[in-house]
């Protein structure tokens, strides 16, 4: 049984704790907020040292389970004030349940700028001297250097350092490239705690222990086997998310100049299909990266400059959007640019998209100027006045820019659909306890399926099924992609159970995805509400509900009512 | 009676049709009455391969009514993380 290793970073100590019963046989997402839950004062400052920082391997990570190594970062949010889980693929998470790590817990706060080391050895505490202030990319080449390329590094820049609140955490990939988890400013929660980094190194170790190994093997085969025959997949592998750029636009949602229009002109620039163009020219790109060991599907990608030089890896949908469209750019090797300066000083491209896109409504840069975009982004590693309002993300920034269209919930930004026109959506935005996150319930329309996003009825039944759904995955520690053919395929969801029940050698409830699910919901709910959270902050800012977008004329109209029933399971 | 139509094929499904022209799409004449499902059926183009069908600003059904002169936009079938 894999167990929690609980570090008190005040005394330099550590204790590798059996999960209690409340924790145990839950991994990612449902394990984070359940310690968070249980262990967190809810009103709590998030930068306090009573704040616990966690790392939480998924139900099914250190195993061969296709793409099972989502690393879960989980604390009380500096961000929205309410409980946080943002997680990111590396390898990490593949690594901690080789080392008997279910999950890891940061308590307290050290005295020094401090790197922690996990391996076979237990806990080293060592000084961070030499890398305070670096950026990412520098750190993991530094520590690459000192402790080798077999480690995992999780890192923060120095917008975790200077403890802002959209401060997000790097974690590397097999191949050392930077995966983030970047929402909600779990990065300002590493920097209150003082770690700079911690190491993961997993040389020496045996596999996780798998009870029923035929039961197992049999799992994993079909379950690749699915998702491999899955259409969305080929499309993955050849664009990755950019390909949604053209898709969202044609649907009138891709959030333009600060979520004022549905389209942008220079879709096409931006686009899956033109960068797909550009990095078959240019050396060294890669159009299918793998951001973790056992990924079956390589969704991600190497963007390089015509030389061939690495801009940024990966270069997301989000991103893209957040950067470029929504600030009315247009120019792919600048948002790449700037995508780099949000890894390297460490921030959320999004919040920090979302929030340029305010400053440049607000008159402090021209619209669409990309060059003053990214010295303004550049600007929070040097902790300028400007550069310190953009860093806390893009409430802070709207508030300080006095403007009355803060695309928020609960503190943190939109992702890059409107919610006018996908309303299932805007519904998961609005009554997530995470904030505006689409990876919690995404709910983009098929044309074989009967849902309609931009009707005001049905919204909250497929939000709710889907935040369910996703708050499993997010506990399995399984990638988005690979989950998602199940939605589509219900046997496909079996193999997922099949799997879990071999590896414990138990039989499981068929429900048992909806119970685990529900189990991280509620956690999270409940902590909200103590933290002070009430239904009026499950909804949109006001100007979603009053301003058509532009071309459809589309404005969020879900009832009030329907919001409530979201999360009445 | 007949209607012309271009059809835009996005991500993967441009691949399997050939010479494909990423600036003008393909310009169709067709029966009065198609569908975007007629269209697909006849590229060759199964409808689980779709992620999106769209007049280029809001989403069409797979039997609805395409109208002279329209643009359908067809997206391979993805999702976003
Ligand atoms: S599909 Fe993409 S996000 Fe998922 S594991 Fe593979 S590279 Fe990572």
């Amino acid at each position: 049984m894999l167990k929690l290793l609980r570090i008190d970073l005040g005394k330099q100590s550590y204790v590798f704790e059996k999960l209690s019963p409340e924790y145990a046989k839950l991994g990612g997402r449902a394990l984070s907020s359940q310690i968070i839950n249980r262990e967190v004062p809810p009103t709590v400052d998030a930068l306090d040292p009573r704040n616990k920082l966690i790392f939480a391997a998924g139900i099914l990570a250190g195993t061969n389970f296709p793409n099972s190594g989502r690393l879960s970062v989980g604390a009380k949010s500096p961000l929205t004030g309410g409980i946080k889980e943002a997680n990111a693929g590396g390898s990490a998470a593949q690594k901690m349940p080789k080392l008997g790590i279910q999950a890891i817990v940061l308590e307290g706060c050290a005295d020094k700028l401090t790197t922690l080391k996990i391996d076979t050895q237990g806990v080293t505490f060592m000084q961070a001297n030499s890398i305070k202030g670096m950026g990412n990319y520098q750190v993991i080449e530094n520590l690459k250097q000192e402790h080798g390329d077999k480690v995992a590094i999780i890192s923060i820049g120095p917008a975790g350092e200077k403890k802002l609140k959209a401060a997000s955490v790097s974690v590397t990939s097999p191949d050392f490239h930077i995966r983030m988890a970047a929402r909600g400013g779990m990065g300002a929660v590493m920097g209150s705690k003082n770690i700079k980094a911690v190491i993961i190194d997993d040389q020496g170790t045996k596999g996780v222990k798998i009870r029923d190994k035929e039961a197992f093997k049999s799992a994993v085969s079909k379950f690749t086997k699915g998702v491999l025959a899955y259409p969305m997949i080929e499309a993955l592998k050849v664009f990755g998310t950019p390909v949604l750029v053209n898709m969202i636009n044609a649907l009138g949602c891709l959030p333009t100049r600060n979520y004022s229009i549905g389209q942008f002109d220079g879709a096409h620039k931006i686009s899956g299909e033109y960068i797909a163009g550009l990095m078959a020219d240019r050396p060294n790109s890669v159009s299918d990266h793998k951001c973790m060991a056992g990924c079956i599907i390589g969704c991600s990608n190497i963007f390089t400059d015509e030389k061939g030089e690495v801009i940024v890896s990966g270069l997301e949908y989000e991103s893209i959007v957040l950067t470029g469209s929504n600030c009315m750019i247009d120019d792919i090797d600048t948002i790449a640019k700037i995508n780099r300066a949000c890894n390297d000083i460490g921030v959320d491209t999004m919040d920090v998209g979302a929030a340029i896109a305010l400053a440049m409504e607000g008159g402090l840069l021209k619209m669409g100027d990309g060059n003053a975009a990214l010295s303004l982004v550049k600007e929070i590693g040097s902790g300028s006045k400007n550069g310190l309002m953009l860093g806390n993300g893009c409430k802070t920034t709207g508030e300080k820019l006095g403007s009355k269209r803060i695309p928020h919930v609960k503190g943190q930004s939109l992702a890059a659909y409107d919610p006018r026109g996908l309303k299932g959506t805007g519904t998961t935005y609005a009554t997530s306890a995470m904030g505006a996150d689409h990876t919690v319930g995404n709910a983009i329309p098929n044309p074989l399926s009967q849902y309609d996003p931009s009707s005001s009825q049905g919204q909250w039944q497929i939000s709710s099924f889907l935040q369910i759904y996703h708050a499993a995955i997010d506990s399995l520690g399984l990638c988005l992609f690979a989950s998602l053919p199940a939605l589509d395929f219900a046997d496909l969801q079996g193999h997922v159970v099949q799997g879990v029940a071999a590896l414990y050698g138990e039989s499981l409830d068929k429900d048992y995805i909806k119970q685990l699910g529900i189990s991280a919901l509620k956690a999270e709910r409940d902590f909200n509400t103590r933290a002070g959270f009430t239904k009026e902050d499950d909804r949109l800012p006001l100007f979603f509900k009053e301003e058509p977008l532009l071309p459809s004329g589309n404005v969020f109209d879900v009832s009030d009512e329907d919001l409530d029933k979201v999360n009445a399971f | 009676m007949t209607v012309q139509l271009t059809v835009r094929l996005f991500g993967t499904l441009s691949l399997r049709v050939t010479d494909y022209n990423h600036k003008t799409g393909i310009a169709i004449e067709v029966p009065d009455g198609v569908t975007p499902e007629d269209i697909l059926k006849h590229l060759r183009i199964p409808m689980t391969h779709i992620g999106l069908i769209s007049d280029g600003n809001r989403p069409l059904k797979h039997d609805n009514i395409l109208t002279d002169g329209m643009t359908v936009h067809v997206f391979s079938l993805i999702s976003g993380g």
